[in-house]
């Protein structure tokens, strides 16, 4: 029982006053200041901690900022896994084994209460001072706080003190803070790297497709593209800076007519076009739909391949298909004459034997012979140019084969009134060489170079001419044949080599010509080369290397 | 000098008032009053007989012109109970008022202290009972009586009853002294003569117990002899014309003196005693006074003759003759029974409905009241008892 003077003096008051708004306020004030800088350092440390971090950086950094906020001599996190504490960080004294906390150590009492505490002093004969004998003698007080991962503890942070009573409920509930907050990072930082390999993943993907693919929004914006070199889809120099799908790819200010991307606004399924361009390319596009979850049209993914090799190939392939069938026919067609021919021939022989001295008969006889003679040897080329199976590369005199097919086609030309030059370099090497795919391309050549003399007013001549050049690579055989015809405009010149491209009326051209010959000069490593001036007339030049080893086989 | 422990000199003394706005329409500074204390919206703390008295209607009519909001507490009995406090602290803090207002008598003001009281502070009741157990401060609170006896308007007290060991808490401590008193005598135009009679000798308890306590002060003896004089010129005036303007006025600033005496000078026996009876019985807390006070000046009158001697002069006019004589104090008891037997305040503590066989424990638990501590002459169980068996 206090003593009655004390209880006078207690009731009316002359200890106390009526406690004062501004007192409480200063109070408040004074603990929002602290927790205010509390929060500063806390934001400092997000700040501080970026995704790429490892955990231990993160300890590191927390314990370099941390001393502003409270005592801190010492930081570690320890995590757990499998029902062990692995120590995770420590700092500053970072031991070089990590041993982890034994499990009768008082640090393990914040695991299973999951709640924050203060251990103060702390009992330095625990087992944890056993483990990390470093720290027996620096730390006087110690506070655990609890990482928690969905409720349930996944580790711990330790903050220990040189100082007792360092730490109070305020120091506990921020470093509970503090541990909430590395939670978030660690697991921010591990997700990152999850996405980020995920991610890279995707990407590598997506740059190593040779054919450029672009992602474009629904206002035709590209979103994101693999890098790739987009071929020119126009010939047209306009302006392919911009963002928009049309202006990068054909140079437009307003989207195409007939986008596939309307299509796909009504109904969202992959589209495909093909479009060659001014260049002769050939290219397939494809216009995938990208939907979300509600099945709406997001964006597009626009893949461009080329394939004009491919659409070339498929064109030779059925070119040969064709010529094949012809030849077949023309090979039935020339053995079924050749036999004719054989009795007309020997039966004016035998006849012209007869009457030997009778010249008014047998200068008669003598034609029919010669121009029987000249059946047999139209027919025999056209064997050879028809035969079926895939002649092997031979060593070929080039000039024999431009003989064989100047007669097999001579009275086509002549017809025409069309002068024919032969310059034939005599000394032309023999090269290896498919002698019937040669003649199929020089056929090819002299048949266009009749075509483009029809209608010229002046007098018509085709220039065929052989000779060898010697360069870097080795020696080459180059064929010419010249014509002064229309020529070839400009804007035409490359395409003439793409296939079904023809300037000749449906009847009389394929469009398959040049490609298969062009395609015939490749096989041979060598190349078909044009020049022409409109209105002047053209030269293609067929361009051989001389090759004495086994030519690689075409069969293969 | 005598040190206190504390390193206080025994002769220092603190007195303590809330800013007081006394005079005739009073009520009408309530709204501004609040707004100055930095209200915003008000919980006002009153009983159903006083909205029906119309006064609750006049002081919401000052607070809207203040521009203040407000919620209006009423679920309030006599002898206010810790069960209702909760309820009132529960309404406060869900209405998000930022003050207090109590319109009425001792039972809103000292519940408006209790609810303000925990509404900052927390926890229950029970914690705080005793002295100076309030730690924050409380929210801003203006007192209108509506009756003339209570002081809590000015006081440092709240007395909650603890429902369960049926008992009085007295919660003591200086927060609890209100930020403004308005004291509007027109507000005992209604109350009804009984109602009147024992507030008058609530107040005249009051004044006489502050008067002989132990921590009495000069500063305190002015305004208790004061109020024991205007009491004794005015009190029957008052329960016998309600209407009478002058004889409430000063009644008004009685019970207003009585008040200011006794939070600053405390009480005595009398009130540690009533206290019990109260928790007990729900009885009006001024016919126990009355009942009880002159038994409690015979016990006390050996110790303080000179004191009682000095209310009998404020009572009568005495001529100089007769102070030759001296001694009057007895003179002083005289006065106050007949004036409580004159207005119907004179019983015995049976007529209260108390029994015989509660006083036993009754003054056990008076020992433990706060206001004993100040009673000029020690009392044991026994004396307490003993009382309690005189006013049976």
């Amino acid at each position: 029982m206090l003593d009655k003077k004390t209880l006078i003096e207690n009731l009316t008051g002359v200890n106390s006053s009526k406690l004062n708004y501004y007192v409480e306020l200063k109070k408040r004030n004074a603990e929002i200041l602290k927790q205010n800088s509390r929060l500063e350092i806390l934001h400092q440390l997000s700040r501080d901690i970026n995704l790429e971090m490892s955990t231990e950086d993160m300890i590191e950094r927390a314990y370099r900022q941390l001393h502003r906020a409270l005592p801190c001599d010492f930081l570690a996190l320890a995590m757990l896994r499998e029902d062990r504490l692995n120590m995770r960080a420590v700092m500053p004294c970072k031991p070089r084994r990590l041993p982890n906390i034994p499990d009768d150590s008082f640090v393990w009492d914040v695991v299973r209460s999951g709640q924050a505490s203060i251990h103060d002093p702390v009992a330095v004969s625990d087992t944890f001072f056993q483990t990390y004998p470093e720290l027996a003698g620096e730390l006087q007080s110690m506070a655990i706080a609890p990482l928690y991962k969905r409720a349930a503890v996944h580790g711990l942070l330790l903050v220990g003190s040189s100082q007792k009573k360092a730490y109070a409920r305020e120091e506990l509930s921020f470093l509970q803070h503090l541990a909430d907050h590395l939670t978030i990072s660690i697991q921010n930082s591990r997700l990152y790297k999850e996405v980020s390999r995920a991610q890279q993943g995707w990407e590598a993907t997506f740059k190593a497709v040779t054919d450029p693919i672009l992602l474009l929004d629904l206002d035709y914006n590209i979103l994101l593209d693999n890098g790739r070199q987009m071929p020119d889809m126009t010939s047209e120099q306009g302006n392919n800076k911009g963002l928009k799908c049309y202006t990068r790819l054909y140079g437009r200010d307003m989207p195409c007519e007939e986008c596939p991307m309307t299509t796909l606004k009504k109904d969202p399924k992959p589209v495909f076009k093909r479009l060659e361009t001014d260049s002769g390319q050939v290219l397939d596009l494809f216009y995938y739909p990208v939907l979300d979850e509600d099945r709406r049209l997001t964006a597009v993914t626009h893949i461009i391949k080329d394939v004009t090799q491919k659409t070339n190939m498929e064109a030779k392939l059925m070119h040969s298909a064709r010529l094949a069938a012809i030849g077949e026919m023309a090979a039935g067609v020339a053995h079924e004459l050749n036999s004719p021919m054989t009795v007309i021939i020997g039966t004016a022989q035998l006849i012209h034997r007869e009457f030997e001295n009778r010249p008014e008969v047998r200068e008669p006889l003598e034609d029919i012979v010669n121009c029987g003679l000249r059946c047999k040897r139209i027919i025999q080329n056209l064997l050879t140019f028809s035969r079926q199976d895939h002649l092997p590369m031979a060593e070929t005199d080039l000039n024999e084969e431009i003989d064989r097919v100047l007669h097999l086609i001579y009275y086509q030309i002549d017809r025409n009134q069309i002068s024919i030059v032969k310059s034939l370099d005599p000394n032309l090497p023999l090269t290896k060489a498919n002698g019937r795919q040669i003649q199929q391309v020089l056929t090819n050549l002299l048949i266009n170079a009749r075509d483009a003399l029809s209608g010229v007013d002046r007098d018509k001549v085709i220039e065929v001419r052989s000779h060898a050049e010697d360069s870097k690579e080795g020696q080459w055989i180059l064929i010419s044949v010249k014509d002064n015809g229309v020529g070839i405009p400009a804007k035409n010149l490359q395409r003439v080599f793409t296939p079904f491209y023809t300037s000749k009326e449906e009847t009389k051209g394929t469009g398959l010509g040049l490609s298969v010959s062009l395609g015939i000069a490749e096989a041979h490593g060598g190349s078909l080369e044009v020049e022409s001036t409109y209105g002047a007339g053209s030269c293609f030049t067929l361009r051989l290397p001389v090759r004495k080893d086994p030519a690689y086989d075409l069969n293969n | 000098m005598n040190l206190l422990p504390g390193g206080c000199p025994v002769n220092i003394r603190k007195f303590v008032t809330p800013e007081i706005i006394f005079g005739q329409g009073a009520l009408s500074q309530i709204g501004e009053s609040a707004a100055r204390s930095g209200a915003s919206k008000v919980f006002v703390v009153t009983d159903q007989g006083i909205i029906e008295a119309g006064w609750v209607d006049r002081a919401l009519y000052y607070l809207r012109n203040a521009g203040l909001e407000y919620e209006i507490f009423s679920s309030i009995t006599s002898n206010p109970k810790d069960l209702e406090v909760a309820e009132g602290v529960a309404h406060y803090l869900r209405s998000r008022c930022d003050a207090l207002v109590a319109v009425g008598g001792g039972s809103p003001a000292d519940s408006a202290k209790a609810i303000a009281t925990l509404a900052t502070n927390g926890g229950e009741l029970q914690d705080y009972e005793g002295v100076n157990k309030i730690r924050h401060p409380l929210p801003p609170m203006v007192i209108v009586p509506s009756t003339a006896g209570t002081g809590s308007e000015v006081s440092q007290f709240a007395i909650i009853v603890d429902h369960q060991r049926r008992l009085k808490m007295s919660i003591i401590s200086k927060s609890l002294i209100p930020d403004i008193a308005i004291i509007d005598p027109e507000l005992l135009n209604t109350k009804s003569p009984r109602l009147a009679a024992a507030t008058g000798m609530d107040a005249l308890s009051h004044a006489i117990e502050s008067y002989v306590s132990l921590a009495a002060t000069p500063l305190t003896d002015i305004h208790a002899l004061s109020a024991i004089r205007l009491i004794f010129g005015n009190l029957k005036r008052s329960v016998f014309d309600r209407q009478d303007a002058g004889a409430n006025h000063n009644m008004a600033m009685a019970s207003l003196n009585a008040g200011i005496a006794f939070s600053n000078a405390i009480l005595g026996a009398g009130h540690a005693m009533t206290h019990q009876i109260d928790g007990l019985l729900d009885t009006h807390h001024g016919e126990t006074n009355a009942t009880l006070l002159p038994h409690v000046m015979e016990f006390n009158l050996p110790v303080c003759r000179q004191k009682f001697d000095q209310i009998a002069r404020q009572i009568d006019e005495i001529s100089h003759e007769q102070e030759r004589k001296g001694d009057f104090s007895e003179r002083a008891i005289e006065a106050v029974s007949s004036l409580a037997m004159e207005i119907g305040m004179r019983k015995s503590l049976a007529d209260v409905g108390l029994k015989k066989e509660s006083i036993k424990t009754l003054s056990q638990n008076a020992l433990n009241d706060a206001c004993l501590v100040t009673n000029p002459r020690d009392a044991s169980a026994e004396d307490i008892e003993k009382m309690f068996l005189k006013a049976f």
